[in-house]
C-alpha cells in the first residue's frame, strides 16, 4: 500500500537533485537557443543550397528521439573525448567522463529545430511595414534588426519559448538513463534502495509539477509585461502622468502625489 | 532667380513585376518647394514610382536624382542607396509606426539612429514635431493605443523631424476611416505650407485642388498629363484624364 512516510522521506533526496535538473535545463536551453539562432539564419539564407541543407538537418534532428541522442552520445563519449584530448592537448580522465556536458549537448541537439522554428515563426509575424519604415529612414540592415525587428521578435517568441523551456525541463528526466542524478534519477535511486516505487515516483511527479508551475508563472508574467505595447486596452496612465510632470504642470504633480499616497 | 532649382529628377524609370510592366519610362523633374500630387487609376504605377524613389522597390532601369545626388537603379553599393534614402522620408498607407516604440520614441528613432542626435536633444525635437501635428499629449502612448488618424499624424511627425529634402506620401489617407481623413489631410496641408518638397499619391481630388502646386496624372506606367491643379482637374486636355476625373466625380456624386 501507499505509505505516506516513504512519500515524505523521498521528497528530500529528490529536492537535492533539483539543481541538477535546473542546470541541465538551463544549459540545454541556452545551447539550443544559440544553435537555433544560427540554424534560423542558415535556413533563411539567400543561398539556396545552404538553406536546403539546413532544412534537411533540422528535419533530421527533429525526427530522432531524445533518448536515442543520449545513448548515441554517451556511448561514443570516450571515443570523442580521447580524440579531442589529442587535438587540444589535454589529459582525459576516463574515470570522470563529462556525462553532464554530453547530456546537455544531446538535449540541446534535439531542441535546435524547435528553437529554429520558433525564431523563423517570430520573424514572420513581424509586419513587412516595420522593415520598410526603417529602410525609408535610411537604417542599415543591422540597425533595422537590432533596434526594431529583434525586440519585436523576442516578444512574439516568448509563448513558444516558454513551452519549449518546460518541455525541455521535463525531458531532462531522460538523462537518468545515462546515470545522471537529476530529479528522476534521485527518485529512482530512492525507490530501488527502499523498494518503494509508487511513493518515490509520486513525490517526484509532484515536485516536477511544482517546478513547472513556477516557470509557467514566470513566463506568463514576462509575456504580459513584454507584450504590453501590442495591447490597445492599457492606457499607459503612468507614462502619461510623467509627461505632464516634465511639461512643468505643478498642479498635476501635486495631484499625482495625492494619487500615489492614496 | 525666378526659376526655383530642381530638387528631384526621375529619369527614364522602368519597372516590371513578372509579366506586368508597371512603369514604362517615367520622367519627372520636381522643383524645390513643389507639392506634387500624383493621380491615377489603381494599377497605374503611382505607388511603385514612389517606392522606386527611395529604393524600397528597385527600378529595372533609370536614375534618381535628389538634391544633385544621383543614384542609378543598377547601383550595387548599399551605402549610396542609404545616402539617397536619408534625403527622403516616407509616410505610409498603413502608417508603419514602430509597434515597440511610443509615439515620441517613434519620432526620435530616426534622429537617434541615423543622425546620431543625443537622446535629450532628440526627445526635444521629437516633442516639437509632435506638437506640430497636435499630438504632444499622446507622446508616451504606443501606436496600438492610438486611432488610425493619430498614428498617421505621428507618421508625418516622424518624417518631418528628419528635415528631409523630399517627403513621399503613399496614399496617406486610404486606410483611414472616413471621419479621420480630414485631420490627416489638414495636417499634410500644414506641412505643404512650410515649403518642403512633397510628392503625394492620393485619391483625394479636393486635396489636390487646394494644396498641390502641381498635379500629375499617370496611367499605364507613364505620365499622361502634367500641370497645375486648375489645368489638370478643371480643364484636362487629355482624354484619359477626362475619363478618369469623370469616373471619380461620378462616384462622388452617386455616393
Amino acid at each position: 500500500m501507499f505509505q505516506w512516510s516513504f512519500f515524505v522521506e523521498s521528497l528530500k533526496p529528490i529536492i537535492q537533485c533539483m539543481p541538477a535538473t535546473l542546470e541541465l535545463t538551463a544549459g540545454a536551453v541556452l545551447l539550443a537557443l544559440a544553435l537555433g539562432i544560427a540554424a534560423a539564419i542558415l535556413v533563411r539564407c539567400r543561398f539556396h543550397v545552404v538553406n536546403v541543407i539546413f532544412t534537411v538537418v533540422n528535419s533530421f534532428l527533429k525526427g530522432i528521439p531524445i533518448l536515442l541522442f543520449l545513448y548515441l552520445l554517451s556511448s561514443s563519449m570516450d571515443g570523442i573525448m580521447t580524440k579531442l584530448a589529442v587535438i587540444f592537448n589535454f589529459t582525459y580522465n576516463v574515470r570522470r567522463p563529462p556525462v553532464f556536458a554530453f547530456a546537455i549537448l544531446a538535449l540541446a541537439l534535439s531542441y535546435i529545430p524547435y528553437m529554429c522554428d520558433m525564431i523563423t515563426t517570430a520573424y514572420d509575424t513581424i509586419p513587412k511595414g516595420q522593415t520598410e519604415a526603417c529602410e525609408a529612414l535610411g537604417f542599415t540592415k543591422w540597425q533595422t534588426m537590432h533596434r526594431i525587428i529583434i525586440p519585436q521578435m523576442m516578444v512574439a517568441a516568448i509563448p513558444n519559448f516558454g513551452n519549449h523551456f518546460v518541455n525541455l525541463l521535463k525531458a531532462t528526466s531522460l538523462t537518468c538513463m545515462i546515470t545522471i542524478m537529476e530529479m528522476m534519477g534521485g527518485a529512482r535511486n530512492f525507490a530501488t534502495m527502499n523498494q518503494r516505487f509508487l511513493e518515490a515516483y509520486t513525490a517526484c511527479a509532484l515536485l516536477y509539477w511544482v517546478v513547472f508551475i513556477a516557470f509557467e508563472k514566470v513566463f506568463s508574467m514576462i509575456e504580459k509585461r513584454a507584450g504590453r505595447y501590442l495591447s490597445a486596452a492599457i492606457p499607459a496612465k503612468k507614462r502619461h502622468r510623467r509627461l505632464l510632470m516634465s511639461a512643468g504642470r505643478k498642479d498635476e504633480e501635486a495631484e499625482d502625489r495625492k494619487v500615489n499616497i492614496a | 532667380m525666378s526659376e526655383k532649382k530642381t530638387m528631384v529628377s526621375l529619369n527614364n524609370i522602368y519597372k516590371h513585376f513578372g509579366e506586368n510592366n508597371v512603369l514604362n519610362g517615367v520622367n519627372i523633374d520636381i522643383r524645390k518647394g513643389d507639392v506634387v500630387v500624383i493621380l491615377g487609376p489603381s494599377g497605374s504605377g503611382k505607388t511603385t514610382l514612389l517606392r522606386c524613389i527611395n529604393f524600397l522597390e528597385r527600378a529595372d532601369q533609370g536614375t534618381i536624382t535628389i538634391d544633385n545626388y544621383t543614384v542609378s537603379s543598377k547601383e550595387k553599393k548599399q551605402s549610396k542607396i542609404l545616402a539617397l534614402r536619408r534625403k527622403t522620408a516616407m509616410v505610409f498607407q498603413q502608417y508603419n509606426l514602430f509597434r515597440n516604440r511610443t509615439a515620441v520614441e517613434n519620432v526620435m528613432e530616426g534622429l537617434r539612429v541615423v543622425k546620431k542626435v543625443p537622446k535629450a536633444e532628440a526627445r526635444k525635437k521629437a516633442e516639437a514635431a509632435l506638437d506640430k501635428v497636435g499630438l504632444l499629449d499622446k507622446a508616451d502612448f504606443y501606436p496600438a493605443q492610438l486611432s488610425g488618424g493619430q498614428q498617421q499624424r505621428i507618421g508625418i511627425a516622424r518624417a518631418l523631424v528628419m528635415e528631409p529634402d523630399l517627403i513621399l506620401f503613399d496614399e496617406p489617407t486610404s486606410a483611414l476611416d472616413p471621419e479621420l481623413v480630414g485631420e490627416v489631410l489638414s495636417c499634410i496641408r500644414d506641412v505643404a505650407k512650410t515649403g518642403i518638397t512633397m510628392i503625394v499619391v492620393t485619391h483625394e481630388i479636393a486635396f489636390a485642388k487646394e494644396a498641390a502646386t502641381r498635379v500629375i496624372f499617370m496611367e499605364g506606367g507613364v505620365v499622361v498629363e502634367d500641370g497645375t491643379p486648375d489645368q489638370l482637374i478643371n480643364h484636362p486636355e487629355n482624354e484619359r484624364t477626362q475619363q478618369f476625373l469623370a469616373r471619380i466625380n461620378g462616384a462622388a456624386a452617386s455616393a
